[in-house]
């Protein structure tokens, strides 16, 4: 098991380095560097702006570049902010937390609404509710969440002033865990909903092909309620295919959670991600894109540790 | 093959929500393509007496902060959001066919090299990869499809390519080697036609996605510059107006759903019509 992990987590570290190589090259190829951003003001002479460029080491050939920034990245610094005094890594890893709560939250709200919503869905008989399902669970997917979001802000918190309308905390930051839960209600909400669609679709999908099985007439025939037949018999068979579609679904969602706390003024990596790329931070912007990176391998191990649990006859030897 | 066609277009029509879609989505694209011809004012004309005005008779869906017609900005909006979403998805699979292709049929370090970056492109987010490099590139229409189907196409690639895999194991495939066809005759006339099905099913809903990451991108504000209007760079434009004026924000979203929605119902018809599920 020790062995396994270690050799998964081995194993992705030559994925990580084409991935830093690529957004290396998408952030420093093009022209116009961060140093151009104060070339527009009129009290920096060009000599400011090339000591500016000599400083963020910006002048040398990009493959120097790439490689100080691994050496950055090995000794644990990450390179210096260009906006913040301070190292990349410190400006990223406080965000951290914060798109982990969102995300976290959107998790459970989108498993504790889908997974009910998708066994209706694939139980219920009649065409109406049937149709009523899929509708339901294609609109879910479709609404853009920089749209639901702003709906939901123009209605609860504009007019009804029921919800603050963003950040974390009435102070800013969260005084108490109430404080941060009335905060991150909605914008977990609106970033869930998307997921509940989705998810319902597989459980749905799923289940229905489930129930069409012998063991489930089996069990049937010795008697089972019908809830214990779906909930005992059927849900569990249907758990490997939905862990996966759950762990390829985690980029897909970490986009979804850069719109979600931009709308919402949630201080995480997406915001971060947004507000960088204006002001060119490079540091901050690779920082924080190889922490998701990270986040993406990390939840591919996790899907595959699941499955160990989720069906003890997979052994990782 | 035509039998097979028209119980396919019987069963797309007996998925009732997809013909809707269908219908909503020609009304868009028609709406759309004759921008010109039906919309009541031109997109950029100014109507200094009706600034912030709600929807009214003579502003059906009300008018923007300088007095532009909402409507009219909102079908001419649609010309270049919809091209765009045709033109990544195409460009997407062309791209995912022939790359999933090759890999899948010639297997060995091609199959290696393409897998490797099919994986590595699919652990970053999408949203993350075009916001990145739309904010360093002067954006284009063209270029903004050419970034959004580089960071599409290894959905259409990893696709193909166990399709690839799957039926250059037939017999069929065997018989053409046998009779002395060339690899690229093999590839592109007996194994690439019939992986078309799945791929159809993905590039409608690639069509969906790529609708929904230009707007996501212009309201993040790396979208197409102004004066062009998108339907997410008319949200995004809406922002400071949120209390005086939320139709500015109510429509183009609403737009937007119905528009990804309808593709998605589409989708699930062509899903079904293609891959009939016994019922």
């Amino acid at each position: 098991m020790l062995t396994y992990l270690i050799g998964r987590l081995a194993g992705a570290i030559p994925r990580l380095l084409l991935i830093s190589l690529i957004l290396f090259l998408v952030v420093h190829l093009p022209s116009g560097g961060p140093a151009d951003i104060y070339a527009a003001d009129p009290s920096a002479s060009p000599q400011d702006i090339e000591r500016l460029r000599e400083i963020w080491g910006l002048d040398q050939p990009l493959h120097v570049q790439y490689g100080q920034w691994l050496g950055n990245v090995v000794t644990g610094s990450w390179g210096r902010s260009f906006s913040e005094r301070r190292p990349a890594r410190a400006v990223v890893s406080e965000r951290i937390v914060n798109t982990v709560y969102l995300t976290g939250g959107a998790l459970l709200f989108a498993l504790i609404m889908g997974i009910p919503l998708g066994i209706f869905g694939a139980t219920s008989r009649s065409a109406v509710s049937r149709y009523l399902f899929q509708a339901i669970s294609v609109t879910g997917i479709s609404v853009p969440t920089f749209w639901s979001g702003t709906l939901v802000i123009l209605v609860f918190s504009v007019y009804l002033r029921w919800i603050p309308t963003g950040g974390m905390g009435a102070s800013g930051t969260p005084s108490s865990v109430g404080d941060l839960l009335v905060h991150l209600a909605a914008p977990a909400i609106v970033l869930g909903s998307v997921y509940v669609a989705q998810w319902s679709r597989y459980v749905h999908a799923g289940l229905t092909e489930a129930l069409k099985e012998d063991y489930v007439r089996t069990a049937r025939a010795k008697g089972a309620s019908s809830p214990t037949v779906v909930l005992r018999h059927a849900l569990p068979n249907i758990a490997i295919p939905f862990v996966t579609v759950l762990g390829l679904e985690v980029p897909r969602m970490l986009s979804g959670a850069m719109v979600t706390e931009v709308v919402f003024s949630w201080p995480g990596l997406g915001r971060l991600i947004t507000d960088s790329l204006l002001a060119r931070d490079y540091p901050v912007v690779m920082g924080a894109l190889m922490v998701f990176a990270v986040a993406v391998v990390l939840a591919n191990l996790l899907t595959d540790l699941l499955y160990g649990w989720l069906d003890p006859r997979i052994r990782y030897d | 093959m035509t039998d097979r066609l028209r119980d396919g277009l019987r069963r797309f029509a007996r998925h009732r929500l997809a013909l809707i879609g269908l219908i909503i989505l020609v009304i868009l694209g028609l709406g759309s393509g004759f921008a010109p011809q039906v919309a009541p004012y031109e997109p950029d004309a100014i109507d200094p007496r009706n600034m912030l005005d709600g929807p009214s008779t003579e502003h059906w869906l009300g008018t923007d902060d300088i007095g532009r017609d909402v409507l009219s900005r909102l079908l001419h909006a649609g010309r270049v959001s919809l091209t765009l979403a045709l033109g990544v998805a195409l460009l997407a699979v062309a791209m995912g066919m022939i790359l999933g292709g090759l890999a899948g049929f010639f297997r060995g370090w091609v199959d290696t090299v393409v897998s490797t970056l099919i994986d590595t492109m699919l652990s970053v987010p999408v949203l993350a990869l075009a916001m990145v490099a739309s904010a360093f590139i002067e954006l284009t229409t063209w270029r903004l499809i050419l970034i959004l189907s580089l960071v599409s196409w290894p959905t259409i690639a990893r696709i193909t390519r166990g399709q690839v895999l799957s039926i250059s194991e037939w017999a069929f495939v065997e018989a053409a080697e046998v009779l002395g066809f060339s690899n690229g005759r093999i590839l592109l006339r007996h194994i690439l036609p019939n992986t078309l099905t799945p791929v159809i099913v993905a590039g409608s809903l690639l069509v969906a996605y790529a609708i929904l990451i230009e707007s996501a991108l212009s309201f993040l504000g790396f979208g197409l510059p102004p004066p062009t209007a998108t339907w997410g760079g008319m949200l995004n434009a809406a922002q400071p107006y949120y209390q005086d004026a939320p139709w500015l924000a109510v429509f183009p979203g609403l737009v937007i759903t119905l528009a990804v929605a309808s593709i998605n119902f589409v989708g699930e018809g062509l899903r079904e019509a293609v891959n009939p599920r016994s019922d």
